[in-house]
C-alpha cells in the first residue's frame, strides 16, 4: 500500500500548484466567458449563477468584423517567429557556435542570451530606439547617410518586422541553449568516427548532429509554438496592436485588451475571458496534434521498478 | 532460507517474460539461472528482489509468501552486472549504506564494514570513490555491500560479465568459496554456461520465459532434457544431425545419406519406449567424436577448419552438406581439405524428437509428446 | 571542395555577426544612453553620470528603500523561486520518469499542455486565488521573511512564477532522471532505502548537472520577472519588492519619464545576471543532459 501511494507524494507539490494556479483559474475563466461581467456590473452580477450564463460572448467573437484579421495576424506572427527565429536562427547559432573557436562561441551565445535577461521595459525601449525616426533612430542614423530609407519611424512603416525581430531575438535563445547543449552532448566518438570516415564539417552536421537534434527540435517547436500563441507582452509594449486599426493585434493581445484595458471606459471581463477560452482550446489542440505527430508517447519509457 | 516459486508469471505488456515458473531452491543452495538474453532469468531474479511485482503465482521465502514485501523487508543482498555502486559515495559509504539505513550504531557499522571489506580484500581502499577503483575492485565493493547486512539470500545478476577473462576466472572461484563458507542461499543469473556449470550446485535453464530443465550440472551436460538445453550447455556446442531411426536385425540404427551407426541396445530400447519418431535429431558432443584409422571409422569427412585451443584442437569437418565439429588431441594430425575417418562414441549419442524438442532418452519423456 | 574548408569559418562568422549586429547596436545604444543627456543614433550629445545617481540617492524621496536593498530583495526572491522550481520539478520529474502509477502518461502530456494556458488571461482568476490564500491563517500572511503565500507577498508571487516555470522544469528534469541507471536505483531499494531516500540520497547527487542547469535557467527567469510581480505586488512596499518594479516606478511615478535613467536602471538590473551567465553558461549548456533518449 505504501508503495502505491509514493508516486502521489512526489507529485503532490505540482498537483497543488497546478490546481491552484491553472485549474481553478481556468474553470473561473471558463465560467466568466459565459457572462457579461464587466466594470459596470461587478459586485452586482452573480456571475457564478448559471442563470446569468449565455453564449453571447462566443457569438460576438466569431461575428466580430476583425476576427479574420486577428486570426490571420496570430498565425503569421506565430509561424514566422517560430520558423525564422525560435527554431531556425536558434539552430543556426547553435550549430555555428559549437563549431567555431570555443571562446568565440561562448561570446556569441552571451550576446544572444542578453535579450532574454534584459528587463522587458528596457528591451522594448531599445527596439524603439533602433526603429526611431531620423535623426534619433539608430537604424535610420546609419542607413540615412547611405541614402536608404525614408527616415520615418520604422515601427509605423514596418511594424511586423520589428515585432518578429523583438520576439525572435528573445525566442531564439531558448532553442539556442537546448540545441547547443544537445550538440555538446553528442559523444565525441561519433564525431571522431565521422572525421575518420572523411566527412566534411557539413556532412558531419548533416549526418551526425542533425539526427541527434531530432528530439530537442521537436520539443522546442512544440514548446515555443505554445509560448508564442499565448505571448503578447512585447507586442503590447511595442505597438499595442497598432499603428493601424488592428494592424498588429494578435489573439492573446485581444484577450488582454478586452479583459483588462478600458476601451470606451469599460473592461469587459466576460468577453475577454471568452477570447482566452478559445485560445486555450486552440493551444490544447495544437499541443495534442504535436504530441501525436511527434510521437511524444515514445519518450515515455515504462519504469523498470514496480510499485509493490 | 528456502525459496519456493510457484506458477510464477510476469507480463510486460502482452509479452510473457516469465511463464508459469515452478522452482524450489533449498536452504544454503547455490542455484544458477541460465539462458540467453531475454529468456526471463533477470526478470525472475528481480521478482525475488522485490523490484518487479509478479503478475500471478507466488514467491515464498521459507514458508512466508513475500509477493507484497518491498525489497527492504526481504533481507536480501544483490550484486549487479554494472556493479551499481553509488558514484558520489566512497567505497566505505557504499558498503555502509545498507547499515546506515538500518540505523546500525556508528561503531558497530565501522567494524562490520571493515570486516566485510577485509574479507573481500579491499580493506585498504575504503576511502576511494568508485571511479578511482578498477573493475575488479568495484566488483568487490559491490559484493561487500551485498554481504554487509548479512542477508538471508544473495542474488547475483551476471556479476562477472564486465570483467576481463582472467579476473572473471578468479572472481568465479572467490564467489563460489565465499558462498560455500557463508552458506547463504544464492541465486546467480548468467548467460555463460561455463559459469553456471562451475559455480552452481543446480542449474535452471530458461528460454522464452519457460523453465527448460532444472538439475545438477553434470546431469544437464550428460543427459540434457531438451534440444535447447543440449545446444545451450557445453562449449563448443553439441553437434546436431537429422537421422532416421530404424530397428532391424535385433538392433537399433541411426541412418542418414552419409552414415549409419548402430546404437547400444538399451539406448535404442529406451528411445523406442519413448515413442521415438522415425525422423530424429541426433546430438553428439565434439569431444565424443574421434579421428580414427579408416577401418574403424563410421564415416568420412573433409577437414574444413582447424582451430588450435592449446590442449586440444577444434576441427570442423564437412560431409554431405553437413558440418560437424570435433575436439581432437592437439596437435591435430591433418590438413585443411584432407578427407579423414571419424568415429562417434555411441554411448554418448543423444536423441531428440524434432517435433517436441524433448529427449527420447529420458525415462518418462515419451508419453508427454 | 578544396576551397570550402577555408571559406567556411569566414562564412560562419558572417552568418553569426550579421544578425547579431542588431542586438549589438541596441545594447551599445543602451550603454551610451545611460551615460548621456541625449543621443542621436549612437552619438551622445553630452556625457553625464546623472542617470546613475539612483545608486547613491533615492529618486523617490528619502523614505523609499535604496536600490541596494531592492537588489537584495530581488536576489532573495529569485533564490527562493529557483529552489522551489528545482525541488518541485525534480520530485515530479522523478515520479514521471521512474515510478509506475495510473495516469502517468496523461500527467506527462498534461505538463506540456499546461504551457498552452495563456498566463495572462489567467491572471485575474489567479488574483482571486491569491486573495483566498491570504485568508488562510499563517500561510497567507504570517510567514516570516516571505510575508506569506497570499496576495501582495513575496511568497505568493514566487509560487505563481514557479507554477508557470514547472512545465519546462519537469520536462528537463525528467530527461536527466531517464539517464540514470536502473540498477543503481534498484540497488538502493534493496539496500533498504525508501523511494524518497533513493531520490534524495542516491539519484539527486548524480544529476547535479541537471540541477545546476535548471537552477541557472530559473534564476535568470526569476530575476527578470516582470508581469507577475507587477500584477500581484501593490502598494509602496510591493512596488519596492524587486528591481523590475523599481524600474517600472521610473516610468509610472514621474510626470516626465527620464528614459536615460530608465536605461541606467535597466543596465543595473542586467549587469549582475550577465556576469552570472558568463560564469554559468557551461553549467547551463548541460541542460540537455537527457541527451541520448531525447528526454528533454
Amino acid at each position: 500500500m505504501r508503495g502505491q501511494l509514493a508516486p502521489y507524494v512526489f507529485l503532490s507539490p505540482t498537483l497543488v500548484l497546478v490546481v491552484l494556479f491553472f485549474f481553478i483559474p481556468l474553470v473561473m475563466v471558463f465560467i466568466l466567458s459565459f457572462t457579461n461581467l464587466d466594470m459596470t456590473n461587478f459586485g452586482i452580477l452573480a456571475w457564478w449563477n448559471p442563470v446569468n450564463w449565455s453564449l453571447d460572448n462566443y457569438v460576438k467573437i466569431f461575428t466580430n468584423r476583425f476576427f479574420p484579421k486577428i486570426l490571420g495576424n496570430t498565425i503569421m506572427y506565430v509561424v514566422l517567429t517560430l520558423t525564422v527565429f525560435n527554431v531556425g536562427m536558434a539552430l543556426v547559432i547553435a550549430l555555428i557556435t559549437t563549431h567555431i573557436n570555443r571562446r568565440a562561441g561562448f561570446a556569441f551565445r552571451v550576446l544572444w542570451f542578453l535579450p532574454r535577461i534584459t528587463p522587458v521595459v528596457v528591451y522594448i525601449m531599445m527596439w524603439k530606439a533602433l526603429a526611431g525616426p531620423a535623426p534619433m533612430g539608430i537604424i535610420n542614423s546609419i542607413l540615412g547617410p547611405l541614402g536608404i530609407g525614408s527616415g520615418k519611424y520604422l515601427l509605423n512603416t514596418a511594424p511586423w518586422i520589428f515585432i518578429i525581430l523583438a520576439n525572435g531575438f528573445i525566442g531564439a535563445s531558448f532553442g539556442m541553449i537546448l540545441f547547443s547543449s544537445a550538440i555538446e552532448a553528442i559523444p565525441k566518438d561519433y564525431l571522431m568516427a565521422s572525421k575518420v570516415d572523411g566527412a566534411t564539417t557539413w556532412q558531419t552536421i548533416r549526418y551526425v548532429e542533425l539526427p541527434a537534434l531530432k528530439w530537442p527540435l521537436l520539443f522546442v517547436t512544440t514548446y515555443q509554438t505554445l509560448s508564442l500563441l499565448t505571448s503578447f507582452q512585447y507586442i503590447m509594449l511595442l505597438t499595442d496592436g497598432g499603428p493601424g486599426l488592428y494592424q498588429t493585434e494578435v489573439w492573446a493581445l485581444t484577450a488582454y485588451h478586452r479583459a483588462l484595458t478600458s476601451y470606451f471606459g469599460n473592461t469587459q471581463w466576460g468577453y475577454g475571458a471568452a477570447w482566452s477560452v478559445v485560445l486555450v482550446i486552440i493551444g490544447i489542440v495544437m499541443a495534442v496534434i504535436y504530441m501525436r505527430v511527434f510521437k511524444f508517447g515514445e519518450l515515455v519509457e515504462e519504469p523498470k521498478i514496480d510499485q509493490l | 532460507m528456502k525459496i519456493t516459486l510457484e506458477a510464477l508469471c510476469k507480463l510486460f505488456g502482452k509479452v510473457k517474460a516469465v511463464d508459469n515458473l515452478n522452482l524450489e531452491i533449498r536452504d544454503g543452495e547455490f542455484v544458477a539461472l541460465l539462458g540467453p538474453s531475454g529468456c526471463g532469468k533477470t526478470t525472475t531474479l528481480l521478482m525475488l528482489a522485490g523490484i518487479y511485482k509478479p503478475f500471478s503465482g507466488s514467491i515464498r521465502f521459507g514458508e512466508k509468501v513475500v509477493n507484497h514485501l518491498i525489497p527492504k523487508e526481504r533481507n536480501i543482498g544483490m550484486v549487479f552486472q554494472s556493479y551499481a555502486l553509488y558514484p558520489h559515495m566512497s567505497a566505505f559509504d557504499n558498503i555502509s549504506y545498507p547499515l546506515k539505513l538500518k540505523k546500525v550504531h556508528k561503531r558497530e557499522m565501522k567494524k562490520r564494514v571493515q570486516e566485510t571489506a577485509d574479507m573481500m580484500g579491499i580493506g585498504e581502499l575504503l576511502d576511494r570513490k568508485p571511479a578511482e577503483l578498477s573493475g575488479g575492485q568495484q566488483q568487490r565493493v559491490a559484493v561487500a555491500r551485498a554481504l554487509v547486512k548479512e542477508p538471508a539470500i544473495l542474488l547475483f545478476d551476471e556479476p562477472l560479465s564486465n570483467l576481463d577473462a582472467k579476473l572473471r576466472l578468479r572472481m568465479r572461484g572467490e564467489i563460489k568459496r565465499l558462498q560455500e563458507s557463508l552458506g547463504v542461499t544464492s541465486v546467480y543469473v548468467t548467460h555463460d554456461q561455463v559459469e553456471a556449470m562451475t559455480m552452481a550446485s543446480r542449474i535452471a535453464v530458461m528460454n522464452y520465459g519457460v523453465l527448460q530443465t532444472y538439475g545438477v550440472p553434470n546431469q544437464l551436460y550428460d543427459h540434457p532434457d531438451t534440444l535447447f538445453v543440449a545446444g545451450f550447455i557445453g562449449a563448443p556446442p553439441m553437434n546436431f544431425l537429422e537421422m532416421r531411426f530404424e530397428e532391424r536385425d535385433n538392433g537399433f540404427y541411426l541412418k542418414s545419406q552419409a552414415l549409419e551407426i548402430r546404437i547400444p541396445d538399451e539406448r535404442g530400447a529406451l528411445a523406442k519406449q519413448n515413442d521415438v519418431p522415425q525422423r530424429v535429431t541426433m546430438g553428439i558432443r565434439p569431444e565424443d567424436i574421434s579421428v580414427v584409422a579408416e577401418r574403424d571409422g563410421d564415416f568420412k569427412a573433409e577437414v574444413y577448419l582447424i582451430e588450435p585451443l592449446g590442449r586440444e584442437d577444434l576441427v570442423t569437418f564437412r560431409f554431405d552438406a553437413e558440418e560437424i565439429r570435433a575436439l581432437t588431441p592437439a596437435p591435430f594430425d591433418g590438413w585443411t581439405g584432407e578427407t579423414i575417418c571419424l568415429k562417434l562414441d555411441k554411448e554418448k549419442v543423444h536423441l531428440f524428437n524434432p517435433e517436441t524438442r524433448f529427449s527420447v532418452l529420458k525415462p518418462g519423456n515419451g508419453g508427454s509428446s | 571542395m578544396i576551397i570550402r574548408p577555408k571559406v567556411k569559418p569566414v562564412l560562419a562568422y558572417l552568418a553569426l555577426i550579421v544578425p547579431s549586429t542588431l542586438v549589438l547596436l541596441g545594447f551599445l545604444w543602451l550603454l551610451i544612453t545611460s551615460f548621456s543627456t541625449r543621443t542621436e543614433g549612437l552619438r551622445s550629445l553630452g556625457w553625464t553620470l546623472h542617470n546613475w545617481r539612483f545608486l547613491w540617492e533615492s529618486p523617490f524621496g528619502p523614505g523609499y528603500p535604496s536600490v541596494w536593498r531592492i537588489t537584495l530583495n530581488t536576489l532573495l526572491m529569485s533564490l527562493i523561486m529557483t529552489v522551489i522550481v528545482v525541488v518541485v520539478s525534480s520530485m515530479t520529474g522523478y515520479a514521471l520518469a521512474r515510478m509506475k502509477f495510473p495516469g502517468r502518461k496523461s500527467f506527462l502530456s498534461l505538463t506540456l499542455i499546461l504551457h498552452a494556458f495563456p498566463s495572462v488571461t489567467l491572471l485575474i482568476p489567479i488574483y482571486f486565488v491569491l486573495l483566498w490564500i491570504t485568508k488562510i491563517p499563517f500561510i497567507g500572511r504570517g510567514v516570516p521573511l516571505l510575508g506569506g503565500f497570499g496576495y501582495n507577498t513575496v511568497g505568493g508571487v514566487a509560487l505563481v512564477m514557479v507554477a508557470f516555470q514547472l512545465p519546462f522544469g519537469i520536462w528537463i528534469m525528467k530527461g536527466f532522471f531517464d539517464n540514470i541507471s536502473w540498477d543503481m536505483e534498484r540497488s538502493a531499494l534493496i539496500d533498504g532505502a525508501s523511494r524518497f531516500k533513493v531520490w534524495w540520497q542516491i539519484i539527486m547527487p548524480n544529476i547535479k548537472p541537471g540541477v545546476a542547469a535548471l537552477s541557472v535557467f530559473s534564476f535568470l527567469t526569476a530575476w527578470n520577472a516582470y508581469l507577475i510581480p507587477l500584477t500581484f505586488m501593490v502598494g509602496r512596499s510591493g512596488k519596492s519588492a524587486v528591481l523590475s518594479l523599481y524600474l517600472q516606478n521610473f516610468i509610472s511615478e514621474s510626470v516626465m519619464t527620464e528614459w536615460n535613467a530608465v536605461a541606467a536602471v535597466g543596465l543595473f538590473q542586467l549587469i549582475p545576471v550577465v556576469v552570472f551567465f558568463l560564469f554559468t553558461q557551461e553549467a547551463l549548456l548541460n541542460i540537455y543532459g537527457g541527451g541520448k533518449k531525447g528526454g528533454v
